[in-house]
């Protein structure tokens, strides 16, 4: 932006008729059941959150059923092995197939509302990751209904998970159906990270960022370092299963602490992930009814990055009794400790705004449920702080106790946040808002059931009652107490019932009412189909409380961007720290590639859970072809220039490098790379330290000679020369690329003989990945190798193809950018692996 | 909207910002990493241990960690000078407050972790 003070309003008055017929034709929502081609966030934004409600009432109803079974001693209402299958389901189901989504799916809808951006950066991205979720989802759902469903537990312990005992292919339906939700998941991670930082309206620096907005970022970051953990994890296990690589037998030098490290390195931030959004949410509704400025904002800032990251060093705390040593388990309960003290900092921040308010604090059906969630969740961080005392641990592990303080601080902390956001947010998706009276009743029949349901729990749990048991005998006296509990889950189901009724009998999708509760927070200015009419320029944390005029100035057009002048969809890009605008994003419309390549997706994961090899890998490769044929038309190049957005602002449309969003999408699943090699590192050195015994050269056939690694090195160092060579020959503008295309093919084969080479080097020396945890780690290595290597094997071809049809040159270049950046990430992935395997045996012999 | 010499990185941004955490994160590293090695070699008969050494070597990355947090506590703007971090107006004092907080509870997580040392037994398991 040019150096210069704007003192009017960048667009005058009267807009020319046009622009608003352009944004509307632009921005048009598909007709009919074209619907489902729809990429628009407020479209599938709804569809996500609705998908997501719907496994919560599904996940529901089995924690009902179960509540049944449990009701009164000696019951056989439900048998053993169908309960076992529920609970995995419920806890599952509610995990990553409600909690993570829906605050995903919040993400997706609210966040361009808030950031007053016309979309999220990568709309066909978001599209991919909601329809691979809703169909695989669905149908890991119905497994419950043939006796296919999981039974080992929502974190799935080995060696009950193992072949062994359990043989039938329940276990793999939950290792390949999370496999990919992961995979969903870290999709929406890459556009809210993305969208976050860059989609802001000009003006809103970090310091003027909405609340929620912080918490998704964060939310965003803590994806992308838990789930690769839990990937590798599960990738390990299946192949155990499938293929007999021993990393979770002890007999063969594995060990099953490494999984529950993995899945908690994961599963705790998980807890956080869930929550933090949540917390974001909150701190918007509270100075909304307060009609205050939250009371130390950035104190919340701090809490929010705090959590994130004290998040990640509590692991431990869910094997505190698994015979780790006494001083491991201090440091992870001393974490454990100090990260309540973050969350505690928020809470005194909600108090002291309620307090705050100019008038008294406006009670509201969101406000009760924002009091509730204080409420329920402060009592499951008191209980935290228990069972993060390693002695009281020993107590009360694997009991109803457990059951409780995490229901206390999930239900608290993210259900009751999420139906206060219902009740808050609804009228920007609904003519019609919630109704205030029966949303009363609907408050306090879940918060009276909630704590009639799970107080008694404690009590049971300091009587001794385990958790994940199907009946218990009536001697043990605990009947009373889970009658009580099986009352207030009714209770509580009543009360989401009733939700439920009214969502059906008031909802009907359409243009909102004006803001309601008078809020401050840009979502609540006016909108249509392309969002808001201009994009203000935002001095303020609640712009719609202090600048003037803002609501009239921006639906009259007289603020930046108000027609879309490239004809297509785009929104303003700005600098991360300052927001300042840098360019203008064109962003693709309504499309059935994303769909295709979802519905192929999840059957090709499905299809190999019940080993139908051949379809799965057909479905594998159309669902890579459909991939490549939305890729193709997502860079632009180019062609349309700089236009203007008002106040003699003109920006260019397309950029290349670092400031552009695809690169950054790109060094956020470097990120995510990164992690999950890291936790193969670890796992690496986390068995050589429990059985030495089963490591080269001693306990194992020699490593091959240096010269393999050697050669392995050296290829890939030319593949990087090849990729850099490639870049200094791609074309001119509007000419053939046939000697970049050319190099790009060198550096292909150079990867993939490195990648022979290692494979090949070990295999000679008779090491068999199934003889041992060092043969299942060393050849895992190559798993992994492989992995980015074919992904750089497709990337790559389609670079070069696009080289050969005059779609890639100097200038429109941020495919060949994506491709040499994941190379070059590559090839120090792969040094770094060479090292290890074969250095590190070498160096401890 | 005054436009100033530039934007600031946004790595330079989350180097400033995080840079208590960070040394939590390797201070846990550091603390948990080495102590767990050592005992589980200590116990295979792998090489001889000292409890000794275990303890000191928490208590010495304890103090090792602890420094640089003080340091981020008193003096940010070195530190923001040192990682190019450079933004006006009310960016500023939001920056610092933040980084200074989040080193304040960096330090309180360091300072809890390390103190176990005085108190337990280095290896001793539970069970
Ligand atoms: C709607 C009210 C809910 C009720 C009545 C309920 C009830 C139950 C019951 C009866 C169990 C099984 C206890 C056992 O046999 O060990 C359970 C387990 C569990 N629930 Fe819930 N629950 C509810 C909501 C939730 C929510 C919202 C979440 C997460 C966001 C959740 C997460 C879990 C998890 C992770 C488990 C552990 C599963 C396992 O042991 O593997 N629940 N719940
Ligand atoms: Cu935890």
């Amino acid at each position: 932006m040019t150096d210069q003070v704007i003192v009017q309003l960048p667009n005058s008055t009267p807009r020319p008729a046009r622009e608003l017929e352009d944004l509307e034709r632009v921005w048009a929502t598909p007709k009919g059941w074209r619907i489902v081609t729809a990429v628009n966030n407020t479209v599938v934004g709804l569809i996500y959150i609705g998908v997501a409600f719907l496994f919560f009432l599904m996940a529901g109803v089995l924690a009902i059923l179960m509540r049944t079974q449990l009701a009164v001693s000696g019951n056989d209402f439900i048998g053993q092995e169908l309960y076992n299958q529920m609970f995995t389901m419920h806890g599952t189901t509610m995990m990553f197939l409600f909690a993570v989504p829906a605050v995903e799916a919040l993400g997706v809808m609210l966040l361009p509302q808030m950031l007053a951006a016309r979309d999220l950066p990568f709309p066909r991205l978001s599209a991919y990751a909601i329809w691979a979720y809703v169909i695989g989802g669905l149908v890991f759902f119905t497994t419950i209904f043939y006796d296919l469903a999981p039974a080992g537990g929502w974190f799935m312990y080995p060696p009950l998970t193992l072949k062994e005992f359990s043989p039938a292919d329940n276990a793999d339906f939950w290792l390949l159906g999370i496999g990919f939700i992961e995979i969903s998941a870290i999709a929406g991670a890459v556009e809210i990270v993305v969208g976050t930082l860059r989609t802001r309206p000009p003006g809103m620096s970090l310091s003027k960022m909405p609340i929620f907005a912080w918490s998704m970022l964060i939310f965003a970051a803590m994806i992308m370092f838990a789930f690769p953990a839990v990937i590798l994890a599960t990738m390990m296990l299946e192949i155990e299963r499938s293929f007999g690589w021993p990393f979770f037998t002890a007999a063969l030098g594995g060990d099953a602490l490494l999984w529950q490290h993995l899945f908690w390195f994961f599963g705790h931030p998980e807890v956080y992930i869930i929550f933090l959004p949540a917390a974001g949410l909150v701190s918007m509704i509270v100075p909304t009814m307060a009609q205050t400025p939250l009371v130390g904002y950035r104190l919340i800032v701090v809490a929010l990055i705090a959590t994130g990251f004290f998040s990640f060093g509590l692991w431990v705390h869910h094997m505190f009794t698994t015979g780790i040593p006494a001083l491991s388990l201090a440091f992870f309960s001393a974490a454990s400790a100090a990260v309540a003290v973050p969350s505690g900092i928020q809470v005194f921040s909600w108090i002291a705004t309620m307090a705050a308010g100019r008038r008294r604090f406006r009670i509201t059906t969101a406000s009760l449920f924002v009091l509730g969630f204080l409420f329920i969740f402060t009592l499951g961080g008191l209980t935290g702080v228990m069972v993060a005392m390693v002695p009281f641990d020993y107590q009360v592990h694997d009991t109803y106790f457990v059951v409780a303080h995490f229901h206390y601080v999930l239900v608290g902390g993210m259900v009751f946040p999420l139906f206060a956001t219902f009740y808050h947010w609804m009228p920007l998706f609904s003519r019609r808002m919630l109704s205030e009276r029966l949303g009363r009743w609907v408050f306090w029949l879940m918060f009276l059931g909630f704590n009639i349901a799970f107080f008694p729990m404690h009590l049971t749990g300091l009587l001794g009652m385990p958790r994940r048991v199907w009946t218990y005998p009536a001697e043990l006296g605990w009947d009373t107490l889970n009658l009580v509990s099986t009352a207030g889950s009714y209770i509580l189901g009543a009360g989401i019932l009733l939700f439920v009724i009214d969502l059906f009998r008031t909802v009907r999708p359409g243009p909102k009412p004006e803001n309601p509760w008078g809020a401050g927070t840009l979502e609540w200015l006016p909108s249509d189909v392309y969002a808001t009419r201009s994009i203000p320029l935002v001095t303020s944390r609640e712009p719609l409380w202090d600048q003037e005029n803002l609501v009239e100035d921006v639906q009259a057009g007289r603020w930046f961007l108000p027609g879309a002048p490239t004809g297509g969809r785009e929104t303003i890009v700005t600098s991360p720290v300052e927001a300042r605008p840098q360019y203008i994003i064109q962003m693709p419309g309504p499309g059935w590639s994303p769909l295709l390549a979802a519905m192929f997706t999840a059957a090709c994961f499905l299809l190999l859970t019940v080993k139908l090899v051949m379809i799965a890998a057909v479905c594998g490769v159309l669902a890579i072809v459909f991939c490549l044929v939305w890729t193709w038309s997502l860079d632009p190049g180019p062609a349309k220039g700089s236009v203007d957005i008002g106040g003699g602002m003109k920006l260019p449309t397309y950029v290349t490098g670092p400031t552009s969003h695809s690169w950054w999408a790109m060094v956020v699943l470097m990120f995510v790379a990164g992690s999950l090699y890291l936790s193969y590192v670890f796992s690496y050195l986390f068995l050589w330290t429990v059985s030495p015994d089963v490591w080269a050269p001693a306990g194992a056939p020699q490593l091959p000679s240096p010269g393999w690694p050697a050669l392995s090195a050296l290829l890939l160092v030319c593949g990087s020369a090849a990729i850099m060579a490639a870049r200094r020959l791609l074309p001119s503008p509007g000419n053939l690329g046939t000697a970049a295309a050319a190099a790009i093919l060198v550096a292909l084969l150079c990867m993939s003989g490195a990648l022979a080479i290692e494979l090949l080097g070990h295999w000679r020396t008779g090491l068999q990945p199934s003889d041992s945890a060092y043969g299942a780690m060393v050849y895992m290595a190559s798993v992994l190798f492989g992995q980015v290597a074919a992904a750089l094997v497709i990337m790559g071809l389609f670079t070069a193809a696009r080289l050969l049809v005059r779609r890639l040159d100097r200038e429109w270049r941020v495919t060949f950018d994506n491709l040499a950046l994941l190379y070059h990430y590559a090839v120090f992935q792969s040094l770094f692996g060479l090292a290890l395997v074969h250095g590190y045996p070498r160096l401890v012999a | 909207m005054k436009s100033g010499p530039g934007d600031t990185s946004v790595l330079s941004a989350v180097a400033f910002l995080l840079a208590g955490p960070v040394i939590w994160a390797a201070h846990l590293l550091l603390l948990y990493g080495p102590q767990s090695a050592l005992c589980a070699f200590g116990q295979s008969g792998v090489a001889e241990v000292s409890g000794l050494f275990v303890t000191a070597q928490v208590l010495a990355v304890t103090a090792l960690a602890a420094v640089p947090l003080v340091v981020f506590l008193l003096r940010p703007i070195t530190i923001a000078r040192l990682f190019r971090f450079r933004v006006q107006d009310e960016e500023h004092p939001f920056s610092m407050s933040v980084m200074r907080w989040l080193s304040a509870l960096s330090l309180m997580g360091v300072l809890l972790a390390g103190a176990a040392a005085f108190l337990l037994d280095p290896c001793a398991q539970l069970r």
